[in-house]
């Protein structure tokens, strides 16, 4: 599956998330942004605002079915700006 | 617990077959089944690999890859966020067919007979644990999950993460799949906790440590 297609279909998936859960923003980083098809797994990263907005992101994922080996990686908004994980680990946004 | 990959493990067997086929000690593959594929390597005998995608993964699921098909030799569980509980490791051991993740399936397809395949992660943690002068004992209970017994103190539950960055939400899936714990260490040796993560393992009562504070806070009552 190209990167493309992987974008694609974590887009479809954040877009349906977001109906429920406003706010967030997904983002795709590590070796599937380069080359989806050979990347062992696809790791994404959800960043939050609200420790509400944590468990419905989990309840969420908990009833979808994605055809990909994704490695997920939640973080809030005050980890992501304590880390600075976007801009370190050349993290893509995908969705808004 | 997250379920970001399909109920069903149909999908595996040809996804790690695909996968397999890059990697520099598999001469070829062959789906057998939707979970079982034959790995033809190029310097050690072919395998057959029971492949699976669940999280948890318990007994009852790894029972039918392992037991009744007596060919497989590695059961590989591909979400990379599954977890594996205390019963399918037990499973595992006594049938002798490891069972571990997609790292775990590239470093045994190296050695010249999988079924001697331990994780590195877990060797070490089993080796600092016996070679501690304050541990008297410790048992394995979840693939993270470990009580330790020490001469002169209490047992303590400790999980073992292997995280970059450990976040709340890991701290939080580790309580929700583990249970109540008192130490949560950062086995990755480059790795570090948010302050908010650090936070909610202490308001759980729990404490976050690396390595070297880990083997201190073992001393400490």
């Amino acid at each position: 599956m190209t990167t493309q297609a992987v974008t694609a279909i974590l887009r479809g998936q954040a877009c349906r998330a977001s109906r429920h859960i406003p706010g967030i923003a997904w983002y795709l980083f590590g070796s599937a942004l380069v080359d989806a098809e050979s990347a062992a797994d696809i790791d994404v990263l959800i960043v939050y605002a609200s420790e509400a907005d944590r468990v419905a992101i989990r309840q969420h994922l908990s009833q979808c079915c994605l055809p990909l080996p994704v490695h997920l990686i939640l973080m809030s908004r005050e980890e992501q700006d304590e880390l600075d994980f976007v801009a370190a680990q050349g993290c893509r946004r995908i969705f808004p | 617990m997250v379920q970001v990959t399909p109920a069903t493990s149909d999908w595996t067997g040809k996804w790690v077959a695909c996968k397999l086929s890059a990697h520099d000690s598999v001469a070829s593959t062959r789906v057998l089944s939707p979970q079982r594929v034959q790995v033809e390597r190029t310097k050690h005998p072919t395998v057959v690999i029971g492949t699976i995608a669940s999280s948890p993964l318990r007994a009852d699921e790894l029972r039918p890859l392992v037991e009744t098909e007596r060919t497989v030799s590695f059961a590989v569980n591909v979400p990379k966020e599954a977890w594996i509980a205390g019963d399918a490791l037990r499973l595992s051991e006594r049938v002798r067919v490891p069972v571990g993740g997609w790292s775990d399936l590239q470093a045994a397809l190296r050695l010249a007979d999988v079924r001697d395949y331990v994780s590195s992660e877990f060797g070490f943690i089993d080796r600092v644990l016996r070679q501690h002068d304050t541990v008297a004992g410790f048992e394995r209970l979840d693939d993270r999950r470990y009580r330790v017994s020490r001469h002169g103190a209490g047992d303590v539950m400790v999980v073992f993460l292997r995280e970059y960055e450990l976040t709340v939400d890991h701290v939080r899936t580790a309580r929700e799949r583990y249970g109540r714990f008192d130490i949560l260490v950062i086995t990755n040796p480059s790795g570090r906790a948010t302050g908010s993560a650090e936070g909610v393992a202490t308001s759980m009562g729990g404490q976050v440590h690396k390595w070297k504070s880990f083997l201190g806070a073992l001393n400490r009552p």
